[in-house]
């Protein structure tokens, strides 16, 4: 017998547990707002989630073919090696250590995410290590990238000169508005052009600061003075807040278990949760061109004044043309040792453009079992070296809508974008709650529960 | 979190542990109210669901070197469609998983989030069951009898309580303390250490750089 709701009219229906959805949720509980959070899936996350082995196929299974955010998925299982005949069998057996995260990133020690976990009081939920290793790989070779001013004086595989051309570097980025004559004549220039004629930062060097510093994910020259001073300072500013690292790692995968904190919180606050429910469609009324509610699977019509929705559940007439999408493309692979020795629980591995024959920059985020992502001796990596057990290949497209015909009282959460954070999506999702409550506070922190007093027996 | 932390020692002598608990059962048997009463002891009859609590604690001091802290979770309404979020099994150390006297039915949903916490929680995890609403004995249908025999089988403590008549709740929640294994958890922290990489990071309490800032 379906489960039908009880209440069929609320503020807000919000479609999808992703990450930009579940913060918005949470901040609209909080301030009192009736909502109702629906998923299709029978997890939380939507395009965000982090799966065990087994669901990770059963995904790319149900993905295959269909017109959605993924294409070119294809899977392998390499036989080789260990005395292990049967690799998927034994992969599947471990299934449930497994936290495979679908679109993988890290929080900055300083920004938007940290800040908002800080203040709401959802960091309590959850754990984090430090990403406290990048490598940079060059012809043929790994070198652990110096972040810090420490690891600029230890770092054995740079020379003297190099460290004092780094240093200068570093210390003006940190602060570069306070010295403008320094870069002033570069504003229009790329960045490249700025480090290596003001700082003479060149060959290996110049490799690591534009993409294991500034993070740049394109094409170098595509990036300006100003873009890559910003970059590289809020790099900076985000080290030696948690140790010398200047990225968090969530335990357990990251996008997924940060949705179901926010979830939580609008639960907490009076949210009706249902996963693995799905809509049939949308009601648009067709004079006012305004969303009014929508049928679900057991057709049950239920109404809102807004609807959050993750692009999945819009009717591909609200797409635009896919050649204006982003794509990344993404591969999860399980190895059976570490990419570098000393490698940590996480690392960041990153391989500048043509490297291995790459237009773009590709970075290897390499997770080992102290983050809660695998078992013991499995590492999961979105990228390879060592021997492979598993690896799927796929192509993660960022949809874009046609503002123009979406109702405005709908509100759309972006897909993951191809940057290694949550910054933008955190933004977004303030953004998109002080258009829907102008004037309401965004995720005040709950009532404190230390604030009790002490009980004995 | 199962490790003794030290952050509120000031507020007590000897060794302070703490613990994740979760409460499970079927919607209106009265899981919130059995916390309200252990942590405030206080009870309301109209109380329809938890709204504003992310999470309750409370301190029991066991003895005077020892004192255990629970932090309680509550499943704030989402177990009612089956979407409880995996976080919230997470790290459990201990249960309660509540079912209400009067309600043939909320036993055999008892029976199921037990199982269900077998499949999906730590497998040290204690657990305990409370039949709720002694104090409805007029309606009882689910005789002790049957549910001590349950719980003896299935390895769990067992208490029959009343929120409302503040019957065995602190009884339920002391045996809990007594039963984690703490001389095992202590000896653990020990040879834990004070890495950063090995703890985690608390946002809360940001670690200096280790180096010269020259």
């Amino acid at each position: 017998m379906p489960q039908l709701l009880e209440v069929t009219e609320y503020d807000v229906i919000i479609l999808g547990t992703g990450f930009i959805e579940s913060i918005l949720a949470g901040a609209l509980a909080r301030i009192g707002k009736s909502v109702l959070h629906l998923d299709a899936n029978n997890f939380y996350g939507g395009n965000w989630s982090s799966l065990n082995f087994k669901e990770l196929l059963e995904w790319t299974r149900s993905i295959q073919g269909v017109d959605g955010a993924y294409s070119t998925i294809e899977y392998e299982f390499y036989p080789i090696h260990e005395q292990v005949e049967d690799i998927p069998a034994m992969l599947l057996k471990e299934s449930k250590r497994y936290n495979l995260d679908l679109a993988p990133k890290m929080v900055p020690c300083r920004g938007e995410l940290i800040e908002l976990l800080i203040s709401s009081g959802v960091g309590r939920y959850l754990e984090f290590k430090a990403m406290d290793k990048t490598y940079i790989y060059s012809a043929d070779t790994f070198d652990k990238v110096p972040c810090s001013k420490e690891d600029v004086f230890t770092n054995q595989s740079i020379s003297l000169i190099e460290k004092r051309k780094l240093m200068r570097f570093l210390t003006f980025a940190l602060d570069y508005t306070n010295s403008p004559d320094t870069y002033k004549d570069y504003e229009e220039k790329s960045f490249t052009t700025l480090l290596i004629e003001k700082f003479k930062i060149d060959g290996k060097l110049l490799l690591a600061v534009l993409y294991t510093i500034a993070l740049i994910r394109t094409d170098a020259n595509d990036v300006n003075t100003i873009q890559g001073l910003e970059k590289t300072q809020s790099y900076l500013k985000s080290l030696g807040r948690y140790g010398n690292a200047a990225f968090l790692v969530g335990l357990y995968g990251c996008g997924n278990e940060i949705a179901q904190g926010f979830c939580r919180v609008c639960a907490v606050y009076g949210g009706i949760y249902m996963l693995d429910h799905s809509v049939k469609h949308l009601l648009i009324d067709e004079n006012s061109n305004k969303f009014t509610g929508l049928v679900d699977v057991n057709d049950q019509q239920i109404s809102s004044t807004f609807l959050v929705s993750s692009i999945d559940y819009l009717p591909p007439r609200f797409l635009k043309e896919d050649e204006h999408w982003e794509t990344t493309s993404r591969a999860i692979v399980i190895i059976d040792k570490f990419i570098h020795e000393e490698s940590g629980d996480a690392s960041l591995t990153v391989y500048p453009p043509e490297t291995v024959k790459n237009k773009y920059p590709v970075t290897v985020l390499q997770f080992s079992a102290g983050t809660q992502t695998c078992p013991e001796d499995r590492y999961t990596v979105s990228d390879t070296k060592p021997n492979p057990l598993f690896a799927l290949f796929y192509r993660h497209k960022k949809r874009v809508v046609s503002s123009s015909e979406i109702p405005e009282n709908i509100i759309i959460a972006s897909d993951p974008d191809s940057s290694l954070d949550f910054e933008e999506a955190t933004i977004q999702a303030r953004q998109y709650f002080e258009k829907m409550c102008p004037g309401e506070e965004f995720l005040p922190a709950g009532p404190d529960p230390d604030d009790e007093d002490e009980f004995i027996v | 979190m199962s490790a003794p932390g030290n952050r509120h020692n000031s507020q007590a002598p000897g060794k302070l542990f703490q613990f994740k608990l979760v409460l499970l059962g079927e919607s209106a048997v009265g899981k919130s109210s059995l916390v309200l009463r252990f942590v405030k002891d206080q009870f309301d009859d109209y109380r329809e669901s938890t709204i504003g609590a992310a999470f309750l604690t409370q301190t029991i001091a066991l003895d005077e070197n020892t004192t255990v802290k629970f932090e309680i979770w509550d499943t704030a309404g989402q177990e009612r469609y089956k979407s409880l979020a995996p976080m919230y099994y997470r790290n459990a150390n201990c249960a309660v998983v509540v079912y209400d006297i009067t309600q043939p039915s909320s036993l055999e949903k008892a029976k199921s989030w037990v199982n269900e916490l077998k499949r999906q929680a730590d497998p040290n995890i204690v657990i305990a069951l409370a039949g709720n609403k002694s104090d409805l004995s007029e309606r009882r249908v689910i005789d002790t009898e049957t549910a001590q025999n349950y719980a003896a089988d299935a390895g769990l403590l067992f208490f029959e309580t009343s929120a409302k008549k503040s019957t065995n709740v602190n009884e339920l929640f002391t045996s809990i303390a007594r039963k984690m294994p703490l001389d095992q958890l202590a000896a653990n922290s020990r040879a834990r250490g004070n890495n950063l990489n090995q703890r985690g990071v608390d946002l809360n309490h940001p670690v200096a750089q280790n180096a010269c800032s020259c």
